[in-house]
């Protein structure tokens, strides 16, 4: 339930299974809901209810309809870079990595890597833990970091999970086919939060500003690693940043105009900063 | 037999040849550059290339030139000498290190406008055609073995000559660099026409690497040309001629040999446009080779990280994509190319930034049964609606098509569940995406087979050609 979906007007019998009792949510018009991380600046917030939150669709104030801080399982992608930019000595910074965040799913989560040189390739399938890290072929290559952030826009629509994708890349685009513009636009339909974690290297702006505009729009953001150390520390980081972010439904009203449809989440009165996807589309 | 005899015997009149040597402790850039060097088809060595690391392609470009610079150092001016040290220094790692370093394009471009000054075309095309031109092997130990040479070549051509239809393949793949070379020198010797020995020479081209084969398919277009019967007389004749052409320019056409596809066009045209005012009209290709090859000249751009030649200006003259577009339309004309005519057109429209042209020429595109455009043709349409906002739907419907036609290829499933998604249909658009992320590593880019031109043909026409050497 990351992000935003549009919720049809019944939900399955599984889907309300899945909820727990305080979470489920039955509108009698499709409903929005969004995903919300605050923190106050380097941890998450905990303890907020839902007259904290303001939220605005197109510029017009909605009423929460439900409000909850659910243990929604987690459908994690990882999707690497391993182009010829990225050096064979960090692979195994990479498998570290992985096996951390690995380590830190719950049996109910699932998670799926793909890599990315020129070509983009299904490592692990969706699946519950434990992952393995596959990521043979290293520095291989040139890198099309757009049309694998274009193919890991797109996964599966599901209400009972939250879903995250970390995309790593050092952000070296060698040879995408695909523009940034329609990447950006794909990202308005996204289900999935996608956090961007920057490796060291010599991205160029262009490529810099799509994968900052992508993880604004899903509600991810984009972490700049000083030392390719930091990648296992920021994968958790990620996981826990949606982990602990709060759910919020309501059913649009007042803005029943089909299009995008700009979302502003803020607090009434704390300070924190508060991360939610920018819009939808209906 | 005997008229095969002699035209061996002079062909095979040879020198001295130069097996390549071992016995040098080689570095690591060297071994990379030799084991380089033996991949023979463009494909693969774009394949193999491109599995390096940018620093190991640094090296052994970097190591090209060297070699290159050492064989010819007794011809060379010091001018040319510090050029290429500055090359070397600079040229080199701004060709291949990607981004390229701050202010690296500027002196690029300054320092390639001061080789072109300096060096002969042929020279410059010897460091421009890397890494798909000619590789410079290390001096070696010179061996007297024309004696070998001749009878391995007399054996193929009579095992060829009696039906073996695969015995130059397998002779040629066997032969090393140095052998390929005095063969070519052997091959450009003038011999008098007949089919068996047109149909060896081809098959010595079609065999050798992409950059060997110019000079086995100019002395073949040659003797082919010389047959004392004209175009119009002997329509067995007429077929063989037209498919030595045809296969010729294809196999130039890969390896983008834009010099040698414009020399053979400019030799072999002019005999079909003088048969034309007899009256005498023969369905071939060449229009069509024509305007690729006005489109490679007009407007084929290096593409960043990729390795693609540049097509030094001077060649350029006077195409541009009018020009090019023209004789697209010209080839049109003729039923049996309208569709890729047509095609290929919107394709070079497409890569010009004319989105609504590109589409207005793809919807004259009449049914057509060739899967070597249909991937081309549907993800380039699916692009150009994607990029002029049209709805998302139409853009799906024309990815779904590419999908079909190329299906080992990834960017069309990228595009279609894009496209799936952005039109609400979110649940197709996961399987879209879980299909391309399945596709096997290291497949196929199917859209270079639009860039291989007629090269998908040659096999076939290869073996036509076969069945008439006799």
């Amino acid at each position: 339930m990351n992000a935003v979906a549009i919720v049809p007007i019944l939900l399955s019998a599984c889907l309300a299974g899945a909820l727990s009792a305080q979470s489920v949510y039955r509108a009698q018009t499709d409903a929005v809901v969004i995903t919300a991380a605050v923190t106050d600046g380097r941890r998450p917030v905990t303890g907020l209810t839902a007259a904290d939150f303001e939220v605005r669709d197109n510029g017009v104030v909605q009423e929460i309809a439900d409000f909850s801080r659910e243990t929604l399982p987690v459908d994690l992608t990882l999707t690497i870079d391993l182009s010829g930019s990225m050096k064979p000595a960090d692979r195994a910074v990479i498998e570290r990595a992985i096996a951390r965040i690995g380590a830190a799913l719950e049996p109910r989560d699932r998670a799926g890597i793909s890599t990315f040189g020129q070509r983009i390739v299904e490592r692990t399938a969706l699946q519950h833990p434990p992952i393995r890290a596959d990521v043979t072929g290293v520095g291989q290559g040139g890198s099309a970091v757009l049309d694998a952030l274009l193919l890991s826009l797109v996964t599966p629509p599901v209400s009972d999970r939250r879903q995250l994708v970390i995309f790593m890349t050092d952000g070296a685009d060698t040879g995408s086919y695909f523009d940034s513009r329609l990447v950006v636009e794909t990202a308005k339909y996204a289900s999935a939060r996608t956090s961007v974690l920057l490796v060291p290297n010599r991205a160029s702006s262009r490529t810099l500003g799509v994968l900052q505009a992508v993880a604004s729009i899903t509600g991810g953001e984009m972490t700049e690693l000083k030392k390719k150390d930091e990648l296992g520390p920021s994968f958790l980081k990620a996981l826990e940043d949606v982990r602990e972010s709060y759910v919020i439904r309501y059913s649009p009203s007042g803005v029943q105009q089909p299009g995008w449809h700009e979302l502003a989440v803020s607090l009434k009165s704390k300070s924190y900063r508060v991360r939610a996807r920018q819009g939808y589309w209906r | 037999m005997k008229s095969a005899r002699a035209f061996l015997a002079c062909l095979l009149a040879i020198g001295v040849i130069t097996p390549a040597s071992g016995s040098q402790a080689s570095t690591a850039a060297e071994r990379s550059y030799d084991a380089f060097c033996q991949k023979k088809d463009e494909i693969e060595r774009r394949r193999a290339f491109n599995a390096m690391t940018r620093e190991q392609t640094m090296d052994i470009a970097r190591l090209q030139i060297e070699r290159w610079r050492d064989a010819n150092r007794q011809r060379l001016t010091p001018e040319q000498l510090g050029l290429l040290e500055e090359f070397i220094k600079d040229g080199v790692p701004g060709r291949f290190l990607t981004p390229a370093p701050d202010g690296t394009k500027a002196t690029l471009a300054a320092l390639e406008e001061r080789l072109e000054r300096a060096f002969s075309r042929e020279d410059l095309e010897v460091m421009d055609e890397w890494p798909y031109g000619p590789c410079v092997m290390k001096p070696a130990v010179k061996a007297p073995r024309a004696a070998t040479l001749e009878a391995e070549a007399q054996a193929a051509f009579a095992a060829y000559a009696a039906g073996e239809d695969l015995a130059v393949e397998r002779w040629v793949g066997r032969v090393n660099f140095s052998t390929l070379q005095r063969l070519e020198d052997i091959a450009a010797r003038p011999a008098p026409w007949n089919r068996t020995r047109a149909a060896f020479l081809l098959e010595i081209a079609a065999a050798a690497p992409t950059y060997a084969r110019g000079r086995f398919l100019a002395a073949g277009r040659s003797m082919v040309m010389a047959r004392p019967v004209p175009l119009g007389q002997d329509p067995v004749e007429d077929r063989f001629e037209v498919l030595w052409h045809q296969a010729a320019l294809g196999l130039l056409q890969p390896g983008s040999e834009v010099a040698l596809q414009q020399e053979y066009l400019a030799a072999v045209v002019p005999r079909f446009e003088e048969a034309g005012r007899r009256g005498v009209t023969l369905e071939t290709r060449l229009p069509l080779a024509r305007a690729s090859l006005d489109a490679i000249l007009c407007c084929w751009t290096p593409v960043m990280g990729a390795l693609v030649r540049e097509i030094p200006r001077a060649m350029r003259g006077a195409a541009t994509l009018e020009s090019a577009l023209s004789l697209f339309e010209r080839a049109a004309a003729a039923p049996a190319l309208r569709a890729e005519a047509l095609i290929r057109g919107a394709v070079l429209l497409y890569d010009a930034g004319r989105y609504e042209d590109a589409l207005a020429w793809f919807d004259r595109v009449p049914p057509y049964d060739d899967p070597g455009l249909t991937y081309a043709h549907h993800l380039t349409r699916g692009r150009a609606l994607d990029l002029l906002n049209r709805p998302a739907a139409e853009a799906a419907a024309a990815y779904v098509t590419a999908v079909e036609g190329g299906p080992i290829d990834q960017r069309a499933g990228i595009g279609l569940a894009s496209a799936l998604l952005r039109s609400g249909r979110p649940e197709e658009a996961a399987v879209a995406a879980a299909h391309a992320r399945r596709m096997p590593d290291r497949a196929t880019n199917a859209l270079s087979q639009l860039q291989r031109a007629d090269f998908r043909f040659v096999p076939e026409w290869l073996r036509e050609i076969r069945r008439l050497r006799r």
